[in-house]
């Protein structure tokens, strides 16, 4: 059921938000001990925040647009009354938080019900929700396989539908290779467009608020709320101008992945191919700051606690202090110089259209894939498409692409800075033309059954 | 341990003194390994070359 349609019924009296709730909290009971997405799951918030919603209905008051909608949000969201964790163990012995993010807010201020919180790559360092303390979360669409990450358990719990929405942290690509990897759809809105208060940080020049959801009119729905822009997944007869990106996005991936490009660009008419060039310096620019400014926050712990860290972030995390400022500054230099590269694009397309990820969901704990015959180390190689778009901040639609089998795929719809109006435009045209829509699960069999 | 890697060791042991940073023995490979990940990255970024006025943009929103 879409969020409107579950918002319309609550606010019709056709069903109360605690029967909703209930329901969700039996569906995260019966499979949450398989997929691990949640960290916690907060039954009486969510079953007395539904009896405010009730009483609001029962009052002739109208709770809101998202009225009994369930949601979760990733572990480094401030819940209050819950210790924000962001993934890790060192924070766990910290108090807990004495007031909810305005994410969290704005949405239960429009009729919708925190109900958890999810599991993440610790602080956000990673692609995979491997977490070397809260365990791995697994894909619904193959438990045996990752969720991609740092937001795996907002992928996989929508994914799974535990909820219908969820929310997420995007620095360079923790919404959009879980998204792509569960089929599901993502939105990274333009850096600096939702509130970032609450959250616990990774890199500050970087981090995006993000949202997951099974529909891109539910996207688009959420993000409305949470901006306060009047959004709208409604299409037109025909789509934004768009082309597809080439060069660096272009470059050998593991199958299905150009094939699902071309399905797109098939829709769209095959549109120009461009390029945004120098991407492969984005990427490696990304890396310099993130590793820099993330090591730079942890300091202090990795001095005093280095070895209560996943052992894996706190490696990076070490190496990113010994990165020379010369490096970073001129990360930042290029920066501004790559902006302006995508906004002489812009100036010709409204919409560019990439791959997500290099390659589908790998199995937990694999190492490597095969890719154009090259062995390739995966983690670090699953944000190789969407570092370089949120290194500039660019709002971004994830979207999964229609019969990618048996594991999901997505793209990327990118528009200009300020434009997720358009990047929603596109996404529900194309999705209207049958080529994206949420991967639909396979039936439980096996282990996971 | 080649002299290659010692020397890496060595190098990346004398940074962390450097900033007062304790590097446990068991973090000393994995550190290393994405100190020289990180440093193809700064090369690429410092390889590439800038028009002279082009700006700082830290914190910035497109």
């Amino acid at each position: 059921m879409s969020l409107h349609a579950i918002a319309a019924s609550v606010r019709e009296g056709r069903a109360t938000a605690r029967a909703g709730i209930e329901a969700a909290l039996e569906r995260i009971a019966a499979a949450d001990g398989t997929l691990n997405c949640f960290t916690a799951v907060l039954v009486e918030r969510a079953l007395r925040r539904a009896d405010v919603v009730d009483a609001a209905v029962a009052a002739g008051k109208d709770p809101g647009p998202l009225a009994g909608v369930p949601f979760a949000v990733k572990n480094l969201f401030d819940v209050a009354g819950v210790v924000t964790l962001a993934g890790s163990r060192i924070l766990a012995d910290r108090p807990p938080a004495i007031s909810d993010a305005p994410a969290i807010t704005a949405l239960e201020q429009a009729g919708a019900i925190l109900v958890g919180t999810l599991n993440m790559d610790e602080f956000a360092y990673g692609f995979s929700t491997e977490n070397e303390h809260y365990g791995p979360t697994r894909n619904p669409h193959d438990p045996a396989r990752i969720a991609g990450g740092s937001s795996g358990g907002s992928a996989a719990a929508v994914a799974a539908s535990l909820v219908p929405l969820t929310l997420g942290s995007d620095t360079n690509g923790s919404v959009r290779v879980p998204a792509a990897l569960c089929g599901v759809f993502g939105l990274k809105p333009t850096f600096g467009k939702l509130d970032r208060t609450g959250l616990f940080p990774f890199v500050d020049d970087l981090d995006h608020v993000g949202l997951f959801a099974r529909s891109n009119a539910d996207l688009a729905l959420a993000y409305s709320v949470l901006s306060g822009e009047g959004v709208t997944a409604d299409s037109e007869a025909t789509p934004p101008r768009a082309a597809i990106l080439g060069g660096w996005f272009a470059q050998p991936t593991g199958e299905g992945v150009a094939e699902a490009v071309s399905r797109v660009a098939a829709a769209l008419g095959n549109p120009d191919r461009v390029e945004l060039p120098a991407s492969d310096v984005a990427r490696s620019a990304a890396f310099c700051i993130t590793a820099a400014q993330a090591g730079g926050l942890h300091r202090e712990r990795l001095t005093q606690r280095p070895m209560d860290f996943d052992g894996a972030t706190r490696d990076r995390l070490l190496a990113g202090l010994l990165l020379p400022a010369a490096a970073t500054d001129r990360a930042q230099r290029f920066r501004h110089w790559y902006r302006e590269q995508a906004r002489a694009l812009f100036e010709h397309y409204d919409i560019l259209i990439a791959p997500a990820t290099i390659c589908s969901a790998p199995r937990i704990g694999e190492g490597s894939v095969m890719i154009g015959g090259r062995e390739v180390p995966v983690r670090a190689n699953l944000g190789l498409f969407t570092q370089p778009l949120s290194f500039i901040g660019l709002p971004v639609v994830c979207a999964p692409v229609a019969g990618c089998d048996p594991m999901p795929l997505g793209v990327q719809i990118v528009a200009a800075p300020g434009r997720e109006d358009l990047a929603l435009r596109m996404a529900g045209w194309l999705e209207r033309c049958g080529v994206i829509r949420s991967t639909p699960l396979p039936a439980p069999q096996g282990e996971y059954a | 341990m080649s002299v290659a890697e010692a020397s890496d060791a060595a190098l990346v042991q004398a940074i962390a003194r450097s900033l007062s940073l304790p590097l446990p023995e068991p973090t000393l490979p994995g550190v290393i390994l994405n100190a020289r990940i990180l440093a193809d990255h700064a090369a690429r970024v410092l390889a590439f070359e800038l028009p002279d006025e082009c700006p700082v943009a830290t914190g910035f929103a497109p």
